[in-house]
């Protein structure tokens, strides 16, 4: 006698969901970005770093990455405004022009990390921000209304100092943690390698639904991979 | 109090390996256990940290839920031979969190091998086998719940009305959570203390945070209480337990890729009415 197959039981529950991973590019478009091709190379690395970050999405596929990004120039807004899943984010170039509206950019950012619009069962963000120079608003407004919200604060924040005229203190204030210090990115191949990472390398770390004693991190709540090392050279020339 | 009703109580449950942790050929993180004794049951659900600084944080689970089974049947012991549900709730909620905790403590320097010639400190030990712990002990005089970390305790009513019983604490986001192995951590530790009324849960769920946020919402996630019920209900105990690892599997899979360890304590009231 064969007996018949047994039939799929319902599973407990309502819909089910992937945890959201929101990643924000925040990027300086002032006037000094137009020289040596800074621009050109920000846009080109972003691009070419997109089909790693899809590649790494696909291979932790417990996180929905969604990708945004901000602009600061005189003053500042979203290039990207909506949170794209990567698997169709495509960037659109940026251009550069006017002061360095660091503060309100990160403003921009903190409005979008409150809870709601960020659900609490979220992975921690990850803040990308890329400079090549100094703020010229209130930094520090912008600064203290992201790292008042419990996700500002959770949220993991990398930042790139493009050429050697990048505010670092600035940076390492966004940051605020001892590791990983800004990153300098002195040539466009050393920019694409550190854009690729925060992407692919950064976005795995982020991904990993670990749990942690409350207080116990050393900096951030998600450990941060080696950067990739990049020693000076002739390449250099920013 | 003498310790019988007919009121009969069964436990079920499972713990299944999270897709990430899968992926990454890494053991399950979580631990469930549970005891069905003469008079009472007792569940305890774990979720090891599994970071990078709690590398024996599957055993640090294992030893949380031993502990708290030993701990919360022998509570149950002394409960009997107590004339007062008064002062048991007393010492529940005000000796009984560290007395959890320094008996998980002691566990852990046992197996860590901890002797007094030790360099490492204590912090660096508990840290290494970091766990949370969800603990239910259910007597036909009283309910006892514990919960030390994230996670969910679920009551179910007879009407399918599902309340989560130890609100969610508002400070954990981002993956961090209270821990055993914190300072001071029965402190942190929610206990609820309920004597017998007239109105039992028919259906009490725990569960470790890779559950619920597998789920897309909240609701989604409370939908799981009426529905184990209406499925017990249809089925039985045995036949839900013999789905549970493929449904958590699933969860994991379709959602947050966390390990999941999923607990159900049944209020069975054909038995009761014999």
């Amino acid at each position: 006698m064969v007996s018949a197959p047994e039939q799929k039981r319902p599973r407990p529950g309502g819909e089910m969901a992937t945890r959201p991973l929101h990643f924000i590019w925040i990027a300086d478009c002032s006037e000094s970005m137009r020289h040596y091709g800074k621009i050109q190379a920000l846009n080109t690395a972003i691009r070419e770093a997109i089909p790693h970050m899809r590649k790494e999405a696909q291979e932790n596929s417990n996180a929905q990455a969604l990708v945004r990004a901000v602009k600061f120039s005189s003053g500042a807004y979203w290039h990207i405004a909506q949170p794209v899943p990567v698997e169709q984010f495509e960037w659109a170039d940026l251009e550069a022009g006017g002061v360095t509206d660091m503060g309100q950019a990160l403003k921009l950012v903190a409005e979008q990390l409150k809870m709601p619009p960020m659900p609490e069962r979220a992975l921690p963000p990850v803040l990308v921000l890329i400079s090549d120079g100094h703020p010229t608003d209130d930094f520090a407004a912008g600064l203290n209304a992201l790292l008042d919200l419990p996700w500002g604060k959770k949220a993991v924040r990398i930042a790139i100092a493009i050429g050697g005229d990048a505010n670092l203190e600035v940076l390492r204030r966004f940051i605020n943690n001892p590791e990983p210090p800004p990153l300098q990115a002195n040539s466009p191949e050393k920019l694409v390698s550190y854009i690729r990472w925060a992407s692919t390398a950064v976005l795995k770390s982020a991904s990993s639904p670990h749990s942690e004693p409350k207080g116990a991190s050393r900096g951030g709540n998600v450990p941060i991979p080696t950067p990739p090392s990049t020693p000076g050279g002739p390449q250099d020339v920013w | 109090m003498d310790g019988k009703s007919a009121t009969v109580w069964h436990v079920a449950g499972a713990r299944v390996v999270g897709a990430t942790h899968k992926r990454a050929d890494k053991p399950c993180q979580d631990a469930i256990l549970w005891k069905e004794g003469e008079s009472f049951v007792v569940l305890a659900v774990a979720d090891g940290h599994g970071w990078e600084r709690s590398p024996h944080s599957d055993v640090g689970a294992r030893l949380a839920v031993e502990g708290a089974v030993q701990f919360l049947s022998n509570f149950r012991t002394r409960a009997i031979s107590s004339s007062s549900l008064s002062a048991l709730k007393h010492y529940a909620e005000d000796q009984l969190p560290q007395a959890l905790v320094q008996d998980w403590i002691e566990r852990v320097k046992e197996k860590a091998g901890v002797s007094k010639s030790e360099t490492r400190s204590e912090k660096e030990i508990l840290l290494q086998y970091g766990s949370t712990l969800l603990a239910a002990l259910v007597t036909p005089e009283f309910l006892l719940f514990a919960q030390l970390g994230d996670g969910d305790i679920l009551t179910v009513m007879d009407d399918g009305t599902v309340t989560r019983l130890i609100p969610k604490d508002k400070r954990l986001i981002a993956n961090e959570t209270t821990s055993l192995c914190m300072p001071y951590a029965w402190r942190e530790m929610k206990v609820v203390f309920q004597p017998v009324s007239a109105e039992l849960p028919v259906l009490i769920l725990l569960s470790t945070d890779g559950y619920a946020n597998s789920f897309a919402s909240e609701p989604d996630f409370l939908q799981v209480g009426k529905d184990y019920l209406e499925l017990i209900r249809q089925q039985g105990l045995k036949q839900v337990a013999a789905h549970l690892e493929q449904w958590l599997t699933e969860t994991s899979t379709c959602g947050s890729g966390d390990d999941i360890a999923v607990g159900l304590i049944y209020r069975d009231t054909s038995e009761s009415k014999r």
